[in-house]
């Protein structure tokens, strides 16, 4: 369906879409089995949404730019497309073979970015950077390094819940990164401060600043310099939202909530960047008119 | 255009040609043989030691999050136990075993497992235990000092991932890749002495050296055909 709407739209394509049907099921058979071993081994278990939902993104921008890359076509056999696939490939078996889940996944990049430089060329590899380049936000942070960037996360994240929810009155106290509010107790365990999801949320951040496009230079360095503080802030607000519902409701909502949690922690991402990126824009104009 | 689907048919080629290379060369997993368990090999009681019935909690080195630890459990085989001696010292130890170490199947160190359960790491240093009965006589891992609320605890440990004592996570990742690259699965072994103190004072070096003497004599207590899942072989 989506293939004779491509081909009905751009009927003088160059690269005829037929040909990418094979090198689609290709990455098909490489990277459907990565995707399955991603989330057996951190999606589910850290109950993240936000691997699938930056594939998806990732996805659609292909598609966005679908008219434009028919256009392209690259001559001859492109020695940097050759070596990246090359390398990746390489990188692919290293990985798969001995479950380095970072490596199968990161192969992806030189992988994509050899096959457009080999069948668009360097112009149309030079216009998918930024989709390519998200995939980044998908490759799972290794195990080791992730515990020691955690703990002082989550120490962060259980003091300023502390601190806010006790500034309003509520019987709250810490002990490392175990919260009590009145006869519950609650441990921010690694998936509730997720740097998991203070990643994807970065990623949805870049995503964010990429789609809105500023000429202007100082409104993007602004945005970018509000990616990182929003996603920490989008982690506190999920955590005292964890912490009052079930302070309200008992811990069976409070586990519910926690389980439908990235979703949440992903539209409140998202409202602070429209949020930002209009208060930016009016600060403009004011400062112009 | 005929160059073109040439050349998409030659990467499609490349790419199943990569997929079928990573199916071929990676080592079979259920070949690392079963042990016996390890309630089977470590004695009830040993030199002046004897399992207690107590009821010291101990942290499980399973869980890091509250509630499943059964999805995140890495270990074929787990053994905890409370010993005794004759002079009122009470031990605790862990056994964690897993059949086959990889990437983000392994065994988890103890410095997160309690931080995960909310014990705060006071201290920790590096250590080499002495044990006669493994085949260097000595054994290098890990001291630390562990609080939470109103409780202290003393820890020694020792990671062993195939023959090699794990220090830090990038050396045990290159090991467990070079050795899979070689076609073998290594197995990895957490062994974990600990005793629960009234204060931080109490963490001298004399409660060290009980804990080292702990091991020291169940190491030399399990039957010699089998201390290499404890102390592995000789290299």
């Amino acid at each position: 369906m989506a293939a004779t709407h491509i081909l009905s739209a751009v009927p003088q394509s160059q690269v005829s879409l037929r040909a990418w049907v094979p090198i689609l099921i290709g990455l098909a058979i490489l990277y459907l089995p990565v995707y399955v071993d991603l989330y057996e081994v951190f999606w589910r278990a850290s109950r993240s949404a936000h691997g699938p939902v930056i594939l998806l993104m990732v996805a659609w921008l292909f598609w966005r730019e679908r008219h434009e890359l028919a256009r392209c076509e690259a001559r001859g056999w492109d020695a940097i497309g050759m070596l990246l696939l090359g390398l990746g490939l390489i990188g692919y078996v290293l990985g798969r073979s001995h479950s380095v889940h970072q490596l199968a996944a990161g192969s992806q990049i030189p992988v994509l970015l050899g096959v457009v430089r080999l069948m668009l060329g360097s112009a149309a590899a030079r216009r998918m950077w930024f989709p390519i380049a998200l995939l980044l936000f998908v490759v799972p942070i290794p195990g080791s390094i992730l515990d020691q960037l955690l703990l002082p996360l989550k120490e962060w994240v259980s003091g300023a819940v502390d601190a806010t929810l006790h500034g309003l009155g509520y019987p709250i106290a810490r002990n490392g990164v175990l919260l009590t509010i009145g006869p519950y107790s609650l441990l921010i365990a690694d998936a509730c401060a997720g740097l998991n999801s203070m990643v994807a949320l970065t990623g949805i951040g870049l995503l964010y600043v990429y789609l809105a496009g500023h000429l202007r230079r100082w409104i993007t360095v602004a945005l970018l310099i509000s990616v990182l503080p929003i996603a920490f802030l989008a982690n506190i607000i999920r955590v005292a939202a964890l912490v009052l519902i079930t302070y309200y409701g008992g811990e069976a909502s409070g586990r519910a909530f926690h389980d439908q949690a990235s979703f949440v922690e992903i539209a409140l991402a998202f409202g602070a960047f429209f949020a930002l990126e209009h208060l930016i824009v009016w600060i403009d104009r004011a400062r112009s008119a | 255009m005929r160059s073109t689907a040439a050349k998409s048919y030659l990467i499609t080629a490349l790419m199943a040609t990569a997929a079928a290379l990573s199916w071929l060369s990676a080592p079979d997993l259920d070949a690392a043989p079963t042990g016996p368990s390890l309630s089977s090999i470590v004695p009830r009681a040993f030199g002046d030691w004897k399992e207690l019935q107590t009821a010291v909690p101990l942290v499980d080195p399973r869980a890091r999050e509250t509630g499943e630890p059964d999805q995140q459990n890495p270990y074929d085989d787990l053994l905890m136990r409370a010993y005794g001696n004759g002079r009122g010292d009470v031990v605790l130890l862990a056994l964690a075993y897993g059949r086959n170490q990889r990437q983000e199947v392994k065994i988890h160190r103890p410095e997160l497992c309690y931080a995960s359960q909310g014990f705060k790491l006071l201290e920790q240093t590096e250590a080499r235990f002495q044990v006669p009965a493994a085949a260097r006589g000595h054994i290098d891992g890990r001291r630390m000092l562990v609080t939470t609320s109103n409780r202290f605890e003393a820890v020694s440990y020792w990671i062993r991932i195939g023959d090699v004592f794990s220090s830090g996570a990038w050396s045990t990742r290159m090991h467990i890749l070079s050795e899979g690259l070689n076609g073998r699965v290594v197995d990895g072994m957490l062994v974990r002495v600990s005793q629960v103190l009234p204060d931080a004072q109490s963490a001298s070096p004399q409660r060290y050296r009980i804990q080292e003497q702990f091991v020291a004599d169940l190491v030399n207590a399990v039957p010699p055909t089998h201390r290499y899942l404890l102390v592995g072989h000789a290299t």
